[in-house]
Formats: structure tokens, C-alpha cells, sequence
């Protein structure tokens, strides 16, 4: 075990490199008692079946998205016939929420959502195939057009072959930011909301418009990507102010198209919902205009169009005739908006029906207002922001710095002078225990082999006279197998060792087998060595018997000789037969071990007690498989660990006593060790979490890993939607005369399984269905494309003498494909999708090559697959790890002070360490101080230590399936003071009060795409420093208690440096 | 009035370049080479096209107007030969032996432009004819970088230094501060006077004599870089360094350049000086006429020497203080065509 993890150099530079998903919750899909409902509308109403959406913002100011799919999370709902909502909000979750409106189409050729024409004149709308113009009658619904990304029909004909292809669209229409959200909270949703929204984005610069003073500037522009409760608020607010509004989400906006059944509690209310109702009808026309105007779908951007200009504007907008390009300003706006409402006071005033006396007053207030406008000039809004949200703007950059500097040290003092003597004192203790315990389980191995090894020889012919434990020897039966060792006559000082048949098959009357696969090798009593005393089972109860379960892949009646374990023990006699029988697996298992160990330089004896299993899995090496005679090599399977450990006693009075105290726990797992071949015949300490030697990144597999070849097989025929027709598999079988007769590009990977891509033959339009299959390994032997009966070529079940029936295919993909019906064609259209499907290879103990497959056309096509059988090998992209790849360590220390005369604060350590490749990693790290109560992610793993006077650190990391890193620091340092910028440790002296520190670093290592003969160095944790093909854009930011507060970038090689929102910077490290 | 007068379009380039410290190759490559202490380096290159044209009113001359478009590269760096020194162990990578004074002033900057300008006809002043003229530039400006740098290097490790900087710039050079500045404009008044009694002729030109370069929204840092900066550090930050980078309103300028000439027609012999700020020079040149043109040969303080050509259309003109120009600290070239008629 060793504690240099935890060094704080290590600690630094993860800081300075790591980066977080961190997003400590989401909102709540799960209605329960904690829910907030909220109630709302979209687009001043008759909005219908637009999926309403509310996403948290997470601690680094970002939007919750789903771990696996990458979309935004958060509870959803959909609007009824008047454009309302209702939804359940997780009350516990204090994070802003930024709502989406959204159309509910799954695709672009089905209308689902509508929205209402507001405008009296009627609404423009270009829809329908041929996107022409159609008249919407006030008050009458249209389906909104959503944002294209297309492919032309360039020849403008009507052949629907070459129609315009729409290759990705987003429903998206509108969002809008809350700071929070409260019980019953009304919410509006429509286009202005979405302008707040848009420049809700963290401040961030300074845009050369923010005041300066000698030491500061006022950060005034956004950098888009991260949200803020402070950001959210003053966009709101300003883009309120600026259109004569009190509220852009919690008043209700006129629907102008029932404006004549309109009515509020008082008159001016009354007036500021007409205003807002008229200047959302009056940007559905400017839209309208703007986008009616263009012919190209991909062009009509209006709303995307008007929310960056007003980013860019800092949130304003020209009030008339703007000197640089814009989709509005104000004239145009309140225009509009007036002459909706007089058109509105026209049309109902024609039905004989009278509008509230509100209506003319905001029609003269948007009269005053538009002659007062100036040319060229940017509107002067300004935002509302609370004092303690300014406050807390303003505090959190100082404590971020603070956090910062205080983290910047942290090498050197972990963190603060009484606890860098702590750190110190506990490494020095744990590495000190560490380096005692380590040799005693080295030796309790070491004495289980070779006491193995000892009795094996005394069960195939004399005992070994030569070894250690022949000077205890006292008696063995050759009948019962069993053998005593004493130490001395005293009673009980003695070890007996034995074996026995397991009865694996549990659910049988025999319980006492005469062979099994698996024989025990059973160890009663102690074991003694110089300085190591193993007491088997230390329990008054006798829960348990020490073992060693030794497994084979044939019957045995008794323990074979091991000749893997000849090199390292001689006292191993030596098989005879020509193919020796290997132990498949070793399992030891110590249920209730109790261990007494004396350390080198102590004089008393150091003690473990607990539970220690672990598991040894034989291998075969994958390239000599067809050899029997090939020798085994053992992986460590899995490891359990849970012990305390108790050092010598101090005496502090003549009734009390003190001394070190560890709870260790210690689990760890191989992902799939079976087929791992290791290095060294038994597994060494660093054989772990290392890829294997000669298997780096870039290495050739030398041997072929793929072969193909090009087949026929007979599949069930199907229906035009690609489904088996009826009465085609009949038991499994594909039936005569209801057949297809496929081609099958056949990929057999190396001891892998296969690859099946399948062709069925062309339709009548042209088309043809291409299946992507798997066979897994035990069943390729079945994947022969021989006639098996009436004709049909192939099996597509296996039938087993247990009367299972298996599909040796499992098809993952399937779809009909336009172009010529060969496989050839098929796999080209997967290559270009995606060509790492095609050309990776899993080798199992290996990792992950990619086959050296032929190339057209600088890798952009394949080369044709040939009938014949064609060896392809393969170069090293991803190596595995060896033996375990999964680690969970956790540590509880009560340790003596370093004079012995108290306790050290408490301490809990826990690392969690996934790493199956070289390329992906999933890291935790938990430090903790003086917990009082630990908290912990939706994982189980602790991350927040709470308490009065505590301190806690956590550090994660890990990658994703796209090669790109994403981590967190979280640093909670409770009963602490910020004074003089400078962070102090609790002063029980002072009456200052107490803060707490929440505070989080994290970062995005990302990747851009692959640059062709351009060389870019990687930036993230995982293969630092090599050159690669595609840029790597690393950040990391600085959250306080949730407010993104700054980031973090390289900006010269090795040097990073922190900017703050306020312009501020600082250059990390000395 | 009548325009009509001698006429031409022409096309020059011209370009001044010095380093004190290294050659002018390294300073953009790295300080690793020769190196003797210094304290500027300035470059001034500027092409112009664009024609003149007399002006005579009632057969009278009253000057000529000329009206060119230029794009010009100002590069002028002036500073401490201590700081010379602490650069030189910084790019060797050796410690101090002492301490180092670091005073560093960056000015430079790449426009195009317009130019406009006058000359008068010679008129009599007693016995003296004299001539005015000025030009007037209009400048869009590009890249830019206006520094100024004051701290200290003490003895030892060389990567210990503290400096307070002021920087402005369109490009962040030092960090990577990400800012997007729009272009600036620039504004440079250069006035003109001849001077002629007999045979001799003087001239003197006080290029840039004001000028004024604007940014709405310029970017700059201001902050201290202490990296270990030891006792005497010039200012304290956090961590190692810290400061505040933003966008405004930049407004700068450069040092004049003065420019004079005597010239004595009689034996062609021309006597030179100029100064721009710290970096001044002196100058003889003799011209001789040939059957292609004049020919004429020049030296200057500090060290340069080279010759020039010079037909009725064309010249050109180069001078270095060596004949291995990747070795050259200081270079003049010029060259133009001029057509007129």
C-alpha cells in the first residue's frame, strides 16, 4: 500500500490539469415530495404541444446533459391547446434552470406542435414541400419552422429523388433563465425570454465598454457556455428595462389575438401585458419578414440571428437606424408592435367588439417612445441586480482567488501550518505502516506456496526434506492427506494442512464427491515464520477455514502437481505427462485472519486482523492457444482486503493506553482477466494498471488479428420493412422457399468471434438491406456456410445437448441502403459513418487494434474485399491493462501524534481508480480531515466532507468513448476565514465568524477533429505529450459555490493562467 | 486655374532597419548569435504608390500635389543595455553575474494608408529660395503592440525576474488574453523644408512630427510578472503574476523622425542626419554621373555603407555594415520607379 498518491505535488498538477462533470445533481424526473411545480406559458399563449423542458444548471455553470447521450436533462411536459404547462421541479435542487420550449416533432416530415398567428394583417408563413408562402389567418395555427441543416435539391426539379435532404434539425424555438424557482412560480417562455436568455451566459470580459479604475475593469460580455444565477438576473432584468417591462418571466403577456377578452387586476397591468403581448406579436412579424425573405432553409436564422447581435450588443439593441448590420432595433420593434395593436383595435372594433382603454394607451406610449429614439445610437438599458447577488458577484471572485492561491501553496502546506504538521505526521505514520505490511502479505503468499508446494511433494512421494517446513514436519497420512507440523509440544502450536473434494454441484443429494474440478487446500491452525505469526482463524466462533481452492479444467480427485509452480518452489515434484495439468485458478481465502507481524526497526509486534481473499485466474497466451503444452500464467482476478490494524501501545496513565489505528479496505477486479497473459508466471505489484510490455500505442500485432472473406448464406426472406416473413424460421431453421440468399463479408477476428455484414439482395427500388451481425466466440465453430439440408446454405441457431437453442448472429444494425447490393458497397457506407467500427479489433489481453485494412482515396474508402480469405494484422490503438483495472482503496487512520501522547485528527481516504485501457481512466480521490459526515455522489463515492472544522478534497478525472477528459477538484474547507484576501484557519481566539469554502476547479480536455498532416501535442492526462492529429482545447474553470467565477487555460507552453470576470488574471503557480 | 504641369505615378519602397543588440535576422529568430550590448532596435519600411502632379495657376508654379496609398511596418523597441544583457543569459539560459535593470519600451505597429501631400513651388526669401511642403496620413491600422516593462533581474537564476508591464496589443504576444480588436485608425503629420543658395541645398523633414494612433477597443494588460523575483522585486503578485487584462480605448504615438540634408551640387556631395528618438545617424554620400545615370556611394555612422543608382525612371539604393546580410544590424534599401512625363 502505498500513501504517495496523496502527495501533494500529485495533487497540484491534477489540479492544474484536471477538469469535472461534477454536476452534482440533476433535476428530478421522479415526482415525489420535494417537487416544485411550477406553471407557465409559451408564446403568449396558443402554443400547442411544445415539449416544455427545464434543465438545471450545474455547479460550473453548465447545463445538465446526460452521461450516456449527451442531450440536455431535466424534467419535460408538454403545453396544451393554450399554450400552458405545469411541471415538477426538484425544490432541493437551489441551482438556476433554464427552461426550453421546443416542437415536438420526432422528425422533420411529421407537424405536431403549433403556434398562433398574432399578428390582425395574418401571417406569411413559408411551409410545405414546395415551401411556398400561405396566408395563417389571425388567430389560426401553423406549424413553426425549425432550424435546417440541408443538402439542396441544387437542379430545382420535382423528382423526389433529388428533393432536398434534410440532414439534421433542431425544434428548438425558445428558452428562458431562472435564478431560481419557487412553488407555483408563473413562467413565461417565448422569443423575448429566449433574447435574456441567450445573454443570460456568464459575464465574463470586459469588453473595452466596462468601466476601469487603476485596478480593475468591469467585466461587461459574455463568453457563451456557462450560465449564472448573476447573468441570468441581470439579462432579464436589463432586457426588461430596456423594453419598458417590470417582468420578462413571471407577467403575462396579452395574447393580442383575444385581446378583446383580456383582463388583469389593475389598469397598469393591464397596459404592461398589452406592451408585452404586442412586442412578442411584433417580432413573430419581423421573423416572419426576415425569413420569408430568404430561400434557403438553413438561411432563416431570425431568432439566432437577433440573439447574438444582442449579445454582441451587451444586451442592447440601436435604437434607430443602426450603423452596422442588425435584424432589429428598436424603431422597427415598437413600430410593429404598435401598428399590431391599432390593426388589433381595427379588426375587433369591425366584430363590434370594444378593447380595454389600455389598448390606446400603450399605443401612444409606443408612440412617444419611438419619436424619442436616436439614430445610430445603442439603447442605454440598465439591469436590476439584488445587492447580494452584486455582493456575492464581487465576494466570490475574491474568494476564488483566495481558493486559488491558498491551492497554489497547497505543495507546500497541506493546507494550513497545523495541518501541514498533521500531513506530515500521517505520511510518515501511513508510509511507515505501509512499508511494515506490505512484507508480511508478500510473506503470507510466499508461506502459503511454499507450504503448497511442501505438501504436494509429501502426497507424491517423501516430503522435501530440503524445505523450511520439513523441521516441523510430525506426521503425514497418506490415506487422509493430511499433514501436522508442529512448533513445539505446547498445545495448539501447530499447523495442520489438508485437502478436500468440493462438492460443486450444490443441488445434488452427494455432498460428498469423489472428483471434482476444484480441490481444496486447507491450512488449520498457524503459521509461523521468523517474524510472522498467521493465526488462521482468530474467532471464538471458528467462522471459517483458511484455504486455497485450486481449480482445473478436468476432474480431480486429489491436488495435481503444479508445474507452474516448479520455477518458483523445488519443492514441487515434476509432471511427467507431455501436456501438464494447469491450475485454471487460485483462490485463497482468509475469512478470519488474524496477522502478527514484528517490523524490522520496532520492538513490538504490529497486528492486523480482518478478512483477505484473493483470486488468481490462469491464462493461456491467445497466440500458442492450439498449443497444450504452452505454459499457464496467473492474473490476479480480484483482491479483497479488510483489515485493522493496530499498532504497540503507548501508555499515557496507568489505566489508559493509545495506540495507531487503521481501518483499511481494499477491493479491487479485473475486467476480463481471463484471457489476460501477463508478464510473469504470478502477478507482481507492478505488473498492475501498466499496458503490457511491447503492446504501447502504434505497435504492430505482427500476426494477422482479422481474416475475411466473402461468402453466401441462406437468412430468412423478408417483408419490405426488413422483417422475416411469416413461417421462414421454422425451430430455428431458415425454410426452403421462404430463403434469401445473402452475401456475407466475414470478419473472424483473432480468438474474438466474428463479424458478419450481410446484403440481402436489391428491391425493386433499387434499395438493399445491410445487417451488421456479431457470433460470438463459443459459437463461430456454427458460423460454416455449408448446405446443411434442402439446400440451405448455413445455420442461423445452434442447438446445444442441453436442448438450448442459440442465435449465433446478434445483429446490432440493420437498415436498406441505396446503391449496388455487394458488400463491397455495404461496408463503405459503414466506413463512412464510422470506419473505427470497422476497423477496430478487440484482442483480450492485448487491447484494441485497428486492422491494417486497404485504403482508397487518402483513407476515404475501402478497398474492395476479396472471395478468398484475406489475413489482415493490426496496429495498437488502445492497449489494455494488466490483471486488475478496478481499485477501490479506503483508508480510516487514527493515528498517535508524532509524540504519542493524543490522537491526530481523524482522517478518511478513499481512491477509486478505473483504468481499463491506457486511454480511458475514471479516477476519484477523496482526502478528508476532522469528517463529521461524508457525502457522497450518485456513484457511492464520497466527494464532501461536513463538519464544523473540516477539510476535504476531491479529485476526479476520467475519459470518455471520444478520447476527450473531463475532471473535478472540489475543495470544502469549513470553520475558515478570508482576511486580507489571504484564507486563515479556524482561530478559536477570534470572534470572526466562520466561513465555509465550497469551492470547485474544473476542466473540459477536448479534442478537435483530425487534421491531416498537421501535428498537435496532446494536452490531457492520458498520453500526455504525443503527437497527434487533432488540436486539444483544454479549460478548466473555477466555480464558488456554484458561481463560475474564472478559467483556466495554458496560454503559453507551461504556463497557466487563471482569468476572472472581472478581467482580472493571475499567472498559477511561482 | 490649370492643373496641367509635369505629372508622374510612381511606386517606392523604402526601408530602415537597425539593432544595436544582435542582428536584425535574430531578433526575430532568437538571441543565440553575435550579440554585443545595445539598447534599440527600429525599423521603418514603408511602400508607397500613387502619383504628383504639378500645379500651376496662369503659367504661374505653385507646387506640387502628390496623393499615394502606403503600407507601412513600424517596429521600434528602445531599452536598458541591462535589459539586452538579462535577455542574452535568458536565451542562453545562464545566470545572472549581477543584477539587471529591465526598462523596455515597444512600439510598433502595421497599417496601410493614405498620403497626401504638398510641396510649394521655390520662392525667394532675400537671396535664399525656399520650398514647403507637408504630408498628411491616414492610417488603418492592424497588428499592433505598445508595451512599456519596468522591474529587475537579480543576480543568479536567470527565469527570476519581476517587471511591471503595460501592454497594449491587438494580438496578445505575451499571454494568450483572448480579445477581439477591430482596427484601428491613425493619423501622422510630416512637414517639409528646402532651403536653396547657390549651389547648395538643404533639406529638413520632420516625418511624424505629430501624429495620434486610435482603437476603440484595443486590448491590454496590465499587471506584474514576479517570478521569484527575490528582495528586490519590483512588485508583488500572486502566484506568478497577476493583473488585469480588458478592452478600451487606446490612443499612442511614435517618436518623430527627423530627417536633413546639405547638399552641394557643385562636387555632388550630400551630407545626412537623422534621428528618431534614441536612434540617431550620420551620413556622407558622393554621386557621380555616368552614361547610366547617377551613381553614387554612401557612409554612414553607425555602421553602414553602400551605393545607389539612379536614372530618370528608376533607383535603387542598398547599404548594410556587412556583405553577409544574415549577419546585418543595420540595413537600408531602397528602390522605385518613377514615371513621368
Amino acid at each position: 500500500m502505498s500513501f504517495k498518491a496523496l502527495s501533494l505535488p500529485v495533487i497540484l498538477l491534477s489540479i492544474l490539469l484536471a477538469s469535472c462533470s461534477g454536476n452534482e445533481s440533476s433535476v428530478n424526473t421522479n415526482p415525489d415530495t420535494t417537487l416544485n411545480v411550477v406553471l407557465g406559458m409559451v408564446h403568449s399563449g396558443q402554443a400547442e404541444n411544445i415539449e416544455v423542458q427545464g434543465v438545471a444548471v450545474g455547479v460550473n455553470g453548465k447545463l445538465t446533459l446526460d452521461e450516456d447521450t449527451g442531450q440536455l436533462t431535466g424534467v419535460s411536459g408538454i403545453t396544451d391547446d393554450r399554450g400552458r404547462f405545469a411541471l415538477g421541479l426538484n425544490s432541493e435542487n437551489s441551482s438556476a434552470v433554464i427552461m426550453f420550449a421546443r416542437g415536438s416533432e420526432v422528425d422533420e416530415t411529421k407537424a405536431i406542435s403549433s403556434i398562433q398567428c398574432k399578428l390582425p394583417q395574418g401571417c406569411n408563413v413559408k411551409q410545405g414541400e414546395l415551401d411556398e408562402i400561405g396566408e395563417i389567418a389571425f388567430g389560426e395555427f401553423y406549424n413553426p419552422e425549425y432550424y435546417y441543416d440541408y443538402v439542396a435539391n441544387d437542379s430545382m426539379d420535382d423528382d423526389t429523388e433529388t428533393n432536398d435532404e434534410i440532414i439534421a434539425f433542431d425544434t428548438t424555438l425558445w428558452s428562458a433563465g431562472l435564478e431560481f424557482t419557487a412553488r407555483g412560480q408563473f413562467i413565461n417562455i417565448n422569443s423575448i425570454t429566449d433574447m435574456a436568455g441567450a445573454f443570460g451566459f456568464s459575464t465574463y470580459i470586459n469588453d473595452g465598454t466596462g468601466q476601469c479604475d487603476t485596478s480593475e475593469c468591469a467585466a461587461n460580455e459574455q463568453i457563451s457556455g456557462y450560465f449564472s444565477k448573476y447573468g441570468i438576473v441581470k439579462a432579464n432584468t436589463q432586457l426588461a428595462n430596456l423594453l419598458g417591462l417590470s417582468d420578462l418571466i413571471a407577467k403575462e403577456p396579452a395574447n393580442i389575438a383575444t385581446l378583446d377578452s383580456i383582463s388583469a387586476s389593475n389598469s397598469l397591468a393591464l397596459m404592461e401585458s398589452i406592451r408585452y403581448g404586442a412586442l412578442i406579436a411584433a417580432l413573430q412579424q419581423i421573423q416572419l419578414n426576415y425569413d420569408n425573405a430568404l430561400a434557403a432553409k438553413t438561411d432563416r436564422r431570425f431568432r439566432r440571428e437577433l440573439n447574438l447581435q444582442f449579445s454582441q450588443n451587451v444586451g442592447q439593441l440601436y435604437q434607430k437606424s443602426a450603423p452596422v448590420n442588425q435584424v432589429i432595433t428598436l424603431n422597427t420593434w415598437f413600430t410593429a408592435a404598435r401598428d399590431i395593436l391599432v390593426a388589433a383595435n381595427g379588426h375587433f372594433n369591425a366584430l363590434g367588439k370594444t378593447l380595454p382603454i389600455e389598448v390606446g394607451t400603450v399605443i401612444t406610449d409606443f408612440n412617444s417612445q419611438i419619436s424619442e429614439l436616436t439614430v445610430g445610437g445603442l439603447s442605454q438599458a440598465e439591469s436590476n441586480i439584488p445587492e447580494e447577488l452584486s455582493d456575492s458577484y464581487d465576494n466570490e471572485i475574491a474568494y476564488t482567488k483566495a481558493m486559488l492561491n491558498h491551492l497554489t501553496q497547497v505543495a507546500d502546506e497541506f493546507s494550513n501550518p497545523e495541518y501541514r504538521n498533521k500531513a506530515k505526521a500521517y505520511q510518515q505514520q501511513l508510509d511507515a505502516i505501509g512499508n511494515d505490511v506490505s512484507p508480511a502479505f508478500n510473506a503470507i503468499t510466499t508461506s502459503m506456496l511454499d507450504l503448497y508446494g511442501y505438501y504436494i511433494s509429501c502426497n507424491y512421494g517423501p516430503c522435501d526434506s530440503d524445505n523450511q517446513w520439513n523441521g516441523y514436519f510430525s506426521s503425514f497420512d497418506a490415506t487422509s492427506k493430511v499433514l501436522i507440523l508442529k512448533y513445539s509440544d505446547e498445545e495448539g502450536d501447530q499447523l495442520k494442512v489438508s485437502q478436500r473434494i468440493v462438492d460443486l454441484i450444490t443441488n445434488d443429494d452427494n455432498t460428498d464427491p469423489t472428483n471434482s474440478l476444484a480441490i481444496d487446500f486447507i491450512v488449520e491452525g498457524v503459521i509461523k515464520t521468523d517474524d510472522l505469526t498467521v493465526i488462521t482463524d482468530f474467532s471464538e466462533q471458528s467462522l471459517g477455514e483458511a484455504s486455497m481452492r485450486v481449480s482445473y479444467n478436468i476432474d480431480a480427485t486429489q491436488l495435481f502437481i503444479d508445474d507452474s509452480l516448479r520455477s518458483l518452489n523445488p519443492s514441487m515434484p515434476a509432471q511427467e505427462e507431455a501436456n501438464p495439468v494447469y491450475p485454471v485458478a487460485y483462490e485463497f481465502s482468509f475469512t478470519t485472519l488474524e496477522l502478527n507481524y514484528l517490523p524490522d526497526d520496532h520492538e513490538q509486534h504490529v497486528t492486523l486482523q480482518g478478512a483477505f481473499s484473493w483470486l488468481l485466474r490462469g491464462v493461456r497466451d491467445a497466440r500458442r492457444i492450439e498449443d497444450l503444452s504452452a505454459p499457464w500464467r496467473y492474473n490476479l482476478n480480484n483482491l479483497s482486503v479488510v483489515m485493522n490494524l493496530t499498532g504497540r501501545d503507548f501508555v499515557l496513565s496507568d489505566s489508559e493506553t493509545i495506540s495507531d489505528n487503521v481501518v483499511m479496505s481494499i477491493t479491487g477486479t479485473g475486467f476480463n482477466t481471463s484471457n489476460y497473459f501477463p508478464d510473469t508466471v504470478f502477478p507482481e505489484i507492478t505488473n498492475y494498471f501498466v499496458p503490457r510490455e511491447g503492446r504501447e500505442i502504434g505497435t504492430s500485432s505482427d500476426i494477422a488479428l482479422l481474416k475475411t472473406s466473402i461468402i453466401d448464406y441462406d437468412f430468412p426472406a423478408i417483408d419490405e420493412n426488413g422483417v422475416p416473413i411469416d413461417g421462414s424460421i421454422l425451430e430455428g431453421k431458415v425454410q426452403p422457399n421462404k430463403n434469401e440468399r445473402v452475401k456475407i463479408l466475414k470478419f473472424d477476428y483473432l480468438h474474438a468471434g466474428a463479424a458478419a455484414f450481410v446484403v440481402y439482395p436489391p428491391r425493386d427500388d433499387g434499395k438493399y438491406l445491410g445487417m451488421i451481425c456479431s457470433v460470438p466466440t463459443e459459437l463461430e465453430e456454427h458460423f460454416d456456410h455449408t448446405v446443411v439440408n434442402n439446400g440451405i446454405i448455413g445455420n442461423i441457431t445452434y442447438k446445444d445437448e442441453n436442448s438450448d437453442l442459440f442465435n449465433i448472429f446478434t445483429c446490432s444494425s440493420q437498415d436498406f441502403y441505396e446503391g449496388e447490393a455487394n458488400v463491397n458497397d455495404f461496408i463503405n457506407q459503414v466506413w463512412d459513418i464510422e470506419p473505427n467500427f470497422v476497423k477496430a479489433i478487440n484482442v483480450q489481453g492485448e487491447g484494441v487494434y485497428f486492422a491494417d485494412l486497404d485504403t482508397l482515396n487518402a483513407e476515404s474508402d475501402l478497398a474492395l474485399f476479396s472471395s478468398d480469405i484475406t489475413e489482415f494484422t493490426g496496429t495498437m490503438f488502445a492497449p489494455a491493462m494488466l490483471g486488475i483495472d478496478n481499485l477501490r482503496v479506503q483508508l480510516r487512520p487514527q493515528l498517535n501524534n508524532s509524540d504519542n501522547t493524543g490522537k491526530l485528527a481523524e482522517v478518511a481516504l478513499d481512491l477509486n481508480l478505473i483504468r481499463p485501457t491506457t486511454s480511458s481512466i475514471n479516477v476519484g480521490l477523496f482526502v478528508a480531515y476532522n469528517p463529521e459526515q461524508i457525502l457522497n455522489t450518485e456513484e457511492g463515492l464520497p466527494y464532501l466532507a461536513a463538519g464544523d472544522n473540516t477539510e476535504s478534497y476531491y479529485i476526479a478525472y476520467k475519459t470518455d468513448s471520444q478520447g476527450n477528459e473531463t475532471g473535478a477538484f472540489i475543495f470544502n474547507w469549513q470553520g475558515a476565514q478570508l482576511v486580507d484576501g489571504v484564507l486563515q484557519d479556524f482561530d478559536e481566539a477570534s470572534d470572526e465568524p466562520l466561513d465555509n469554502f465550497l469551492f470547485n476547479l474544473g476542466s473540459d480536455v477536448f479534442y478537435g477533429d483530425p487534421e491531416e498532416g498537421v501535428e498537435h501535442t496532446r494536452c490531457g492526462l492520458v498520453f500526455p505529450g504525443v503527437v497527434g492529429d487533432r488540436e486539444c482545447n483544454a479549460i478548466a474553470y473555477l466555480t464558488f459555490r456554484g458561481f463560475v467565477t474564472g478559467t483556466i487555460r495554458e496560454e503559453r507552453p507551461g504556463v497557466y493562467v487563471a482569468r476572472f470576470i472581472d478581467g482580472s488574471w493571475q499567472i498559477v503557480g511561482n | 486655374m490649370s492643373l496641367q504641369a509635369q505629372q508622374s505615378i510612381y511606386s517606392q519602397f523604402e526601408l530602415i532597419a537597425s539593432s544595436e543588440p544582435v542582428p536584425i535576422n535574430d531578433m526575430v529568430t532568437g538571441w543565440d548569435g553575435s550579440y554585443q550590448r545595445g539598447e534599440l532596435v527600429f525599423a521603418d519600411a514603408t511602400w508607397k504608390s500613387g502619383f504628383s502632379v504639378g500645379i500651376e495657376v496662369e503659367g504661374a508654379e505653385l507646387g506640387k500635389f502628390h496623393l499615394h496609398r502606403e503600407q507601412r511596418h513600424y517596429y521600434y523597441l528602445n531599452f536598458d543595455k541591462e535589459t539586452a544583457d538579462f535577455y542574452r543569459a535568458l536565451e542562453l539560459s545562464e545566470d545572472l553575474q549581477s543584477d539587471k535593470n529591465l526598462d523596455l519600451t515597444i512600439k510598433q505597429f502595421e497599417a496601410i494608408g493614405v498620403s497626401a501631400g504638398f510641396t510649394s513651388a521655390e520662392f525667394k526669401v532675400r537671396e535664399f529660395d525656399v520650398s514647403l511642403g507637408f504630408d498628411v496620413s491616414l492610417y488603418q491600422v492592424g497588428h499592433f503592440q505598445f508595451a512599456e516593462l519596468n522591474g529587475i533581474a537579480e543576480v543568479g537564476d536567470v527565469t527570476a525576474a519581476s517587471a511591471v508591464i503595460n501592454y497594449r496589443y491587438d494580438d496578445d504576444k505575451i499571454l494568450s488574453h483572448k480579445a477581439d480588436v477591430d482596427k484601428g485608425l491613425g493619423v501622422s503629420f510630416s512637414p517639409l523644408l528646402k532651403i536653396k543658395y547657390g549651389q547648395w541645398l538643404g533639406e529638413l523633414q520632420l516625418k511624424d512630427v505629430a501624429n495620434r494612433f486610435q482603437w476603440q477597443n484595443g486590448a491590454f494588460t496590465r499587471g506584474c510578472i514576479n517570478i521569484g523575483g527575490g528582495q528586490q522585486a519590483r512588485c508583488q503578485a500572486q502566484g506568478a503574476g497577476e493583473g488585469i487584462s480588458a478592452q478600451g480605448q487606446i490612443n499612442e504615438s511614435i517618436p518623430f523622425t527627423l530627417n536633413s540634408r546639405i547638399f552641394h551640387a557643385g562636387s555632388d556631395m550630400s551630407l545626412y542626419g537623422m534621428r528618431h528618438d534614441a536612434y540617431y545617424r550620420l551620413g556622407l554620400e558622393k554621386g557621380l554621373q555616368t552614361s547610366l545615370g547617377r551613381l553614387a556611394f554612401f557612409l554612414y555612422y553607425p555602421r553602414l555603407i553602400g551605393a545607389s543608382w539612379q536614372t530618370e525612371y528608376f533607383n535603387f539604393q542598398l547599404g548594410a555594415d556587412t556583405l553577409n546580410i544574415s549577419q546585418a544590424r543595420n540595413i537600408q534599401l531602397n528602390m522605385g520607379v518613377n514615371w513621368h512625363w
